[in-house]
This record gives C-alpha cells, structure tokens and sequence, in this order.
C-alpha cells in the first residue's frame, strides 16, 4: 500500500518521499495534538521501513491506534449527524487558522525552498558553466597538445623517413659488401684453384725428379755392374794386346829373318851363277885346247879381275848390308822409344780410366746427395703444402666469419628498419588518434555547448516546474484527505493480521513439538554415530594390525627375493664355474691337441736331425743316389710314426715330384726359390746346396765362372764336352 | 735368358713382392690365389705342392706362392720363407676343431727369423658357412692379442662369394707400398 502510494508521490514530486511524508506527519501531528510523540515517530518509521517492521511495531504498543480511533469516531459523528456547537464551530475555525497557517507557513517554505532550489541551479549552473570551460579549455590545451605532438610525430616520422633512406643506403652498401665478399670469395677460390695446380705441377716435378732419380740410380748401378764386369776385361785386354803386340814383334822379326834369308840365298845364287859362269867360260877355253899359255894367262887374269871386282862388289855390298843394319837398328831403337812412349801413354790412359771411375763415384755419391736432397725438398714441399692446406683452411674460416658478421650486420640492419617502419606506423597511428581525439573533442565541446543550452532550457522548465508544484500542493491537500480513508482501511488489515499473528503462533508451537520430537530423533542418530565411531576405531585398529601383518609380509618378501637374488648368484656362479670347467676343458683338449702336433713335429725334427746325421757321410761315397737319401727316412718313419705312414711316403713322394718337375721345368730365377725345398726334400748337405744354388746363379749369369764342381769320382757334374 | 730378364726387370725398378699364402689344408689357398688372379671360383683338388701366379692389384705385381697346408708337408714351409714380404695366413672359419693346430701353426711360423719384416694378413675365411666363429672368435682364437711389432690385419672373408678380398688386398697393398 504504501510502497504504491510512495511511488505515486515520488512520480508527482519528483523529490524524495520521506520530506514529504514528515511534512505530512507533521501535518497529522498537528491534527492530532495529544496523539504521543512516540507514536508519530513510529509511524513515519513505519512508512520509512518495510510493512512487516510496522506491523510489528502495532503489535508491540497497540496503544496509540486505540486512541487514535476515538478521535476518528468523533470527527465521524461530526460530519453524520452535524450536531455543531459553538465550541466547536469555535474549534473547528481555529484549527481553520491553524490550517491556513499552516498553509501559508508551507507555502513560504516552499518559496523559500523554490528560492533555494533556483539558488542552487543557479550556483550550479554557474558550476557547471565553470565546469564546461574548464573542459573547453583543457580541450583546448589538449588540442594545442595533440597539435604540438602531431608536429612532433611529423619531426619524428621526418626523422624515420631520414632514418630509412640511411637504413637503405645501408642495405645498398651491405648488398655491395655481399658482392664484395662474394667477389672475394671468387678470387679465394680461384687462388686456392692456382695454389692446388701450382700443387700439383709441383707434385709431378717432383714424381718426375724422384723418376728421374730412379732413372739415374738405375743407370748408376748399371754403370757400376759394367764398370765391374769391364775391369775384368781390361785386364784381359791388356794382356791380349800384351800378347798381340809379342806377336807382332816375333812375326816381324822373323819375316826380317826370312827376307835376310832370301837375299842370301838370292846373294849365294847370284854368286853361284858368277861362278858357273867364269866356270863355263873356262870349261869353253879349256875344251878348246888351242889356247896358248899366255891367252891363259890372260883369262885367268881377267877372271881374277873379275873375282876382284866381284869381291869389290860384295865389299860393296857388306859396307851397304851394314849400313842398312844400322837404319834397322836406329829404327828398332826408334820403335823400343815409341814403345815406351805407348807404355806411357797406356799408364796415362789408366790413371785417366781410374780418374774417370772415381768422378763416377763422386757422380754417384752427389746424385744420391741430390736424392737426399730431392727427398728433404720432398718433405719440405710436403710440408708447404700442409701449410698451404692449413692457410686455406684458415682463409675458409675467416671468410665463414666475414660472412657470418656481414649476415649479422644485415640481419641488424633489417631489424632496425623493421624498427623504425613500426615506429613510423605507431607515430602514423598515434596522429591518427590524435586526429581523432581531437575530432571527439570538437565534437564534445559542441555538445557541451548544446548540453548548455539544454540546461537552460531546463531551468525554465524548472520554473514551470514550480508551477506545477503548487499545483500538486492542492493536490496534495485532497490526498491527504485520501490517506485518512486508506488509514482506516489500514486498520482492518492490522486486526486481520493480529489473528494471523495467533495462527502463526499455534504453528510455532507445533513446531517446538516437532523441533522436540527431532532432537529425540538427533540423540538417538548421535548414538548411532558414536556405536559407528566405535566400530570404526575398531576397524582402524584391525587395519593398522593388517598394516603391521602386511609389513611383516612385505619383510618376509624382501627376505624370500633376498634367498631367491643369492639363489641366482649361485645358479650365475655355478655356470661360470661350469664354463670356465668347459673353458678348462677346452683348453685342456687344445693344450693336448698342440701337444700332439708339438710331439709330431719333434719326431719330424729328430728324422730330419737323424737323416742330417746320416746323409753327408752316404752323400760323400755317392751323389748320384738321392733316391736311396729319399728312401732312407721312409724306413726311419715307420719306426717313430706308426700309422699312415705309407700315405704319408705317398704325399711325401707326391710332394718331391711336383717340387722336382717346377724346378726342373722352370726358369733359373724362378728355380732359384726353389733350391731350398728341395735341398730339404733331397737332404742335401749344406755344400751340395750352395753348389746348386752356384750353378744356378752360374747359369743365370752371362760372365763368371763356373763352380768348382769336383773332378774325376767325386766330381758333381758331367764334364763338358 | 732369365737372368737378362730379371735384370731388366731391375731396370725397371718395380721388383715383385712376393707374398706367401698359408694355411691348414682345406682352408682355401688354392680358392683364393686363383680367386685374386683370374676373379672367379675355380674347382681345386687338395694342392700336394705349391702354385706359383702371378697377381696384379692396382698396378701392383705380386709373385704369390700358394703353398699345401697338408699335415706331411707343412715342415716344407720354411723352405719358403725367404725374400717374402707378406704372409696371407688363411684360417677356415667353420673348422673349429683345428684352430688350435692353425694357430700353433702361425705362432710356428711367426717364429722364423726370416719371417720377422714379413707383413701378416690374417683371413678368417669361409665366413658364409653357417656356424662359423666370428672375425672376433677367430682374433681370439689365435691369439693375436698377443701379437706385437708386426704389422698385421685380419680380414673377414669367403672365397666362393669374393667378399672382403678386396679390403685384404686394399690394405695389404697400402701397407706394403708404406713399407717400401
């Protein structure tokens, strides 16, 4: 009821009720004078509070209403029945008085309070007019700000957009340091190509050198062999021309003799026929008979002449055999002279040969200073080259570093740009809101402005306003008259309510009952839960004793995984035991097995050692039995290896005729690895071995002399044909 | 005529290595050698003897001797041993009854005073065989733990199927070049 009535007041006035409402109660007070302040208190307490609390109230002091209803019965029969006296006629006009005094005295305070409320609008108004100019101005200095800082943002951006034309001469210059180490890179590359060729043609000299060291190494020894080889022959020549040039002296000299010879026989024959002539002549003269003593005379005469001038002749001849001797002799002497002077000459040509030798072994001897040489050259090219592989490897690092630098400085680069674009982006975003706050701003300041205006419109509202109060205030003295009717109808209400109050307490009580009955039922539930408490420690105790069962279970595990874990031990023990046995055995069986081959071969060694013994003696008798030698230790094996002795003898006999067809077959170079064997095979005493490997050393040799082989019985070789 | 050979073999300053394979018999000597030279499996009786070829690897010429690794002739071996530079020792991966004979063979034969410059390449051969012992098995198994100053390597091999030949002889040419 009265929250309603509240409400309609508060849409009528438009001002908080409860002044109202005490103005009213002021007015009821006046009404009814000797009504208790406590009353009127309480009422107006009971229109503030809720409708329970003044209900409530009515219950607590039923007092006032009682004498407040006497009242109303009066004022009742007053308008009924109009029994007026003057008293009351009197009564009635001065509470008339009272009440346009009251009017009046309201109606002043409603000026005033109207006055007041101008006053205020006023005041605020002018506020508000302070207000709104304050705000104007701090737009205003808020524009100019912002004005300012879009000024400053354009410096800013001014001084990005320089930052950015740096920022991309920057990445020109990057880009051209890129190309720069790229182009770097390059010249790198093509210095490590250069230095790798240079490398290499190095290399191949020196492969060609080392070749040509080789070369000449070969050429030395074969320098040196046929040094050796020709010295031999030197010394042959010499004594083959020593020889020839005997020869050629007895030949010349005899041929001297033979032409002597001749010429004396030619002189004798020449002479004889002097002599068959004179002969013939006097075989003529005498045969003619007729001749006188003196022409006898006469031709002995002339025959003495003639043996004269014969015997002048063969002087003659004599004095010129004798100085022909003469020439011969100086010429002899003059040939004993050049011979000398050939025996000189020879001498020289000696010493010059050795000479010549000992230049070759000086050659020798600095060709292989050279090869040292050559070789430290080697290794110090070696080790320019690793130096080299290093510079290169230390250059690739160094150009990685350049380039990881020159990344990071682009990288660098690119983020400040990245940088200053988001920085000229915010400062673009920052004027834009600038722009826009500013807009709201101007926008405000013109509704500001309209807000003014409106609030002037309002207070000439407010003057209407007050208009329309008074008009309410007549209003208000017929709702008045309004509320006295609702406080009747109060009453009834309140009376209903007091046998409700009755019910309600009827229902408290059975409730106390039922409240009673439910405690009975909560003590019985309490002693259910202690009997359950009860059982529970019970439970807890059986549990912590299950706890304890259960650890002693667990312990109890513990030492059974205990026994199990030393179980395995011993089960692990008991195989390596087992192994190593197995190992032992092992090693048993191979020790016997190595024993057995150790056995063997002692009884290998002791036939070879018993054939050794046994050979040379036999080899010394015959040579030319070396199957009986094979035959022998046959019989001796079958005395130390019981079995397979007879398949043995067969690979034996298989073994030495392969051996024998390869070395027969093949060549004395590859024979000569095979003397050995079949020294072995044949038991060769130690010099019949060396004479094989002589003979075939022999053989394989162009010059050199054949190996003593003996002579006569004892000698090893067919003797050549 | 053979000496005018090798001396202008000596000219030519390219001396042949000569390179000895061993091994118990039924290892795979004859296989391998035959194998190295011609590049394909040939059918081999058991070598009473030896077999000489000749084997060219990547320019390189090898004399190698194929020696038979039967029980009889395995004390002709040493008659052998001189000038070689190498030794390819071929034990049969499969055969591991005889491991022991064929390392007591080994340790025999690295024991020669002529052998001591000689490089070792050791082949665990016949590696296809099911049931074969490992590379490692056979390291262990000869005792090569135990082997110091020789240059030596052992292979995994087999001979029928022309795998890990290539590596011993890779290596074997490497080392031998090294040395020289």
């Amino acid at each position: 009821m009265f929250a309603t009535l509240k409400n309609k007041i508060r849409e009528e006035i438009g001002s908080d009720v409860s002044t109202v409402v005490r103005n009213a109660g002021n007015v009821r007070g006046i009404n009814s004078r000797h009504m208790s302040q406590t009353g009127s208190t309480s009422s107006i307490s009971g229109s503030q509070i809720s409708l329970d609390g003044s209900r409530e109230e009515n219950t607590a002091s039923p007092s006032p209403p009682v004498s407040l209803k006497k009242d109303n019965n009066s004022d009742l029969k007053l308008s009924d029945n109009m029994q007026l006296s003057a008293k009351d006629v009197k009564r009635l006009e001065s509470r008339e008085d009272e009440w346009r005094k009251r009017l009046a005295k309201k109606e002043a305070e409603l000026i005033k309070r109207m006055e007041k409320k101008e006053e205020e609008w006023k005041v605020k108004l002018v506020e508000k007019e302070k207000d709104w100019r304050k705000v104007v101005e701090k737009q205003e200095k808020e524009k100019s700000k912002l004005e300012d800082e879009l000024r400053d943002v354009q410096s800013t951006k001014h001084s990005l957009e320089l930052a950015l034309k740096d920022a991309e001469e920057y990445k020109k210059k990057l880009y051209s340091f890129q190309e720069d180490a790229e182009q770097l890179e390059g010249f790198q590359t093509q210095e490590m190509a250069k230095i790798k060729h240079l490398l290499l043609a190095k290399e191949q000299e020196v492969e060609e050198k080392t070749h040509h060291l080789k070369a000449a190494i070969a050429e030395i020894d074969n320098l040196k062999s046929e040094v050796s080889r020709l010295r031999r022959y030197e010394d042959e020549l010499n004594n083959v021309q020593d020889e020839m040039e005997t020869l050629r002296h007895s030949t010349q000299r005899e041929r001297a003799q033979l032409s002597c010879q001749l010429a004396q026989t030619e002189e004798e024959v020449r002479h004889l026929k002097d002599k068959v002539f004179v002969l013939e002549q006097r075989i003529a003269l005498e045969s003619n008979d007729q001749v006188t003593v003196d022409e006898r005379v006469a031709d002995l005469m002339r025959e003495r002449a003639l043996l004269e001038r014969k015997l002048e002749e063969a002087h003659l001849h004599l004095s010129d055999i004798k100085t022909s001797w003469s020439g011969k002799i100086s010429s002899l002497e003059t040939q004993v002279g050049r011979l000398s002077r050939q025996a000189g000459e020879e001498g020289l040509e000696r010493r010059r040969v050795e000479e010549e030798s000992e230049k070759l072994k000086q050659r020798i001897k600095q060709l292989e200073a050279e090869i040292e040489v050559n070789n430290v050259v080697m290794a110090t090219k070696d080790a320019k080259l690793l130096r080299m592989a290093e510079d290169i490897d230390e250059m690739a690092t160094e150009l990685k570093e350049l380039r990881a630098s020159v990344d990071d400085e682009v990288d660098e680069f690119k983020r400040q740009i990245e940088s200053s674009s988001k920085q000229i982006t915010r400062l673009k975003q920052d004027l834009e809101e600038a722009t826009v706050k500013l807009s709201t701003a101007t926008s405000e300041l013109a509704h500001v402005r309209l807000a003014l205006e409106g609030e002037r419109m309002n207070n000439s509202s407010l003057h209407l306003e007050v208009a329309r109060l008074r008009e309410d205030l007549e209003s208000e003295r017929t709702a008045s008259a309004t509320l006295k009717v609702c406080l009747d109808k109060e009453k009834t209400e309140k009376d209903t309510a007091l046998l409700r109050n009755a019910q309600v307490s009827q229902d408290i009580e059975m409730v106390k009952q039922e409240n009673r009955r439910h405690e009975g039922e909560n003590i019985e539930l309490q002693n259910r839960v202690e009997t359950l408490e009860h059982d529970l420690q019970c439970k807890s105790k059986e549990i912590e004793q299950t706890m304890t069962m259960l650890e002693e279970n667990k312990q109890r595990i513990l030492e059974l995984e205990e026994v199990e874990q030393n179980r395995k031990k011993m089960e692990r023990n008991e195989k390596l035991l087992k192994t190593s046995l197995m190992d032992l055995e092992e090693q048993l069986n191979e020790k016997t097995k190595t024993i057995k081959v150790l056995q063997q071969r002692l009884t290998d060694m002791k036939k070879t050692l018993q054939r050794e013994l046994r050979i040379p003696s036999s080899s010394l008798d015959s040579d030319a039995e070396p199957s009986a030698a094979i035959l022998k230790p046959s019989s001796s094996k079958t005395v130390t290896a019981r079995h397979n002795s007879a398949r043995d003898d067969d690979v034996n006999f298989k073994y030495l005729k392969h051996v024998l067809i390869k070395f027969l077959t093949s060549r004395e170079y590859e024979a000569l690895h095979l003397t050995r064997a079949v020294a072995t095979l044949l038991h060769f005493s130690p010099e019949e071995e060396r004479l094989l490997q002589e003979t075939l050393e022999w053989k394989m040799s162009w010059f050199g002399t054949r190996p003593n082989l003996g002579f006569g019985q004892t000698a090893k070789a067919i003797p050549p044909s | 005529m053979g000496g005018l050979l090798s001396y202008f073999r000596n000219l030519l300053g390219s001396r042949e290595m000569r390179i000895l394979i061993l091994g118990l018999d039924g290892a795979g000597k004859t296989t391998i050698l035959y194998r190295l030279q011609v590049g394909e499996v040939v059918t081999t009786i058991p070598t009473i003897g030896f077999n000489v070829e000749q084997v060219t690897y990547k320019n390189l010429k090898f004399q190698v001797w194929d020696l038979g690794g039967q029980t009889s002739i395995r004390p002709y071996w040493r008659c052998y041993y001189s000038n070689t530079d190498a030794i390819i020792y071929v034990v049969d991966s499969a055969d591991k009854d005889r491991i022991g004979i064929s390392k007591d063979e080994l340790i025999y034969m690295l024991r020669e005073e002529e052998l001591q410059g000689a490089i070792l390449v050791v082949l665990a051969n016949k590696q296809d065989m099911a049931g074969c012992l490992s590379v490692a098995e056979v390291h262990q198994a000869l005792g090569l733990d135990a082997l110091k100053n020789r240059t030596f390597q052992i292979f995994k091999t087999s001979a029928t199927k022309g795998e890990g030949l290539d590596q011993a002889m890779d290596w074997l040419s490497n080392a031998l070049q090294s040395k020289k």
